[in-house]
């Protein structure tokens, strides 16, 4: 009678298995925590450059300076609670005297907008929604510079924009 | 007599698997990295942008009443922003001799400190030269004992 001896199997045994696994896990958390951390701050850093709030804020201080820094310093007038402020510029190089004007104003739509208009007749020229998530929004004057308060909330993330530009003409 | 052998079974050796983890954790590891200095240096661009905008605005606002001596940023932007004059910072080396100091301001934003140091020259009659440098930690935390970046603009208004 022939007795077949039984052979080692192919396989794990039961530490390899329990050590395995432990080193697995130490891994699998290390990584997730440290691709938590970083996927959380990747998206904080989004967010504060590319978030509507932040895009708005930006558009917001684009197009006040660009307008105030052509303006009049001569002549503007702003709210008496800030609420809206008008200025006063040139059309071209070639005009002789102050022939436009521009209002910033925001409005019950959560929206700051400009309105630009002739001069002598006052004439309405366009509207341009400059940008939405307004929650207040504020100007003043100090001399020949003027500021514009802004506070942007889009329910998530809420932002302040503190603008001032110089009247150079 | 013959003794069967029985053939190894198909699938991974340990020495196999723990490669593999560490072949993997290297990658991971790496892309996490690229990622956190990306994210670092945003941030980094993000808080030299402030500072230009802290300076910026406080050179427009200056120089709209003509760069005179009695400017006090703290009093027209207080309910804005938090600012503060703090006599005890000093100026980091940035204000120039010739330059007289209007004031040293902290204004903090984000959890930064920012350091504006303004200061003023008359280079001919009626016309005057304001500056102002931004100062900022490249940490958080406080100012003092912290490497700084600064941002300087010089302007000129008549006066």
């Amino acid at each position: 009678m022939s007795r077949k001896k039984p052979t080692v199997r192919g396989g794990f045994t039961l530490i390899e298995l329990m050590i395995g696994t432990v080193l697995a896990v130490i891994v699998t958390l290390g990584i997730s925590i440290i691709l938590a951390d970083s996927q959380r701050g990747w998206h904080t850093m989004y967010n504060r450059i590319y978030s509507d709030v932040v895009t708005d804020g930006y558009s917001a201080r684009r197009v006040f300076d660009n307008v105030l820094r052509k303006a009049s310093g001569e002549k503007y007038f702003v709210d008496d609670a800030g609420g809206w402020i008008e200025v006063y510029y040139y059309a071209d190089a070639n005009s002789t005297f102050v022939d436009r004007y521009a209002r910033f104003f925001s409005d019950e739509n959560s929206q700051l907008n400009v309105e630009y208009g002739k001069l002598n007749p006052t004439e309405t020229q366009a509207i341009q929604t400059i940008c939405g998530n307004v929650t207040g929004c504020t100007f003043k004057t100090t001399g020949r510079a003027a500021q514009m308060i802004l506070t942007l909330d889009n329910g998530t993330q809420s932002a302040t924009v503190v603008s001032s530009s110089f009247m150079h003409n | 007599m013959t003794v069967k052998r029985l053939k190894s079974a198909g699938g991974f050796t340990l020495i196999e698997i723990m490669a593999t983890i560490v072949i993997l954790s290297v990658v991971v590891i790496g892309a996490s990295g690229y990622r956190y200095y990306a994210a670092l240096d945003a941030r980094k661009a993000s808080m030299q942008a402030t500072a230009s905008r802290i300076g910026l605005l406080l050179c427009e606002s200056w120089r709209g009443v003509n760069g005179t001596d009695t400017y006090d940023p703290v009093a027209q932007f207080s309910s804005e922003l938090a600012i503060t004059e703090n006599l005890n910072l000093n100026n980091y080396g940035y204000k120039d001799e010739n330059f007289t100091l209007l004031g040293n301001y902290e204004v903090s934003i984000n959890s930064t400190n920012y350091c504006a140091i303004l200061s003023w020259r008359d280079v001919a009659t009626g016309l005057r030269a304001v500056n102002i440098v931004v100062v900022w930690p490249l940490q958080d935390g406080y100012l003092q004992g912290s490497p700084y970046e600064p941002f300087e603009l010089t302007t000129y208004t008549t006066n």
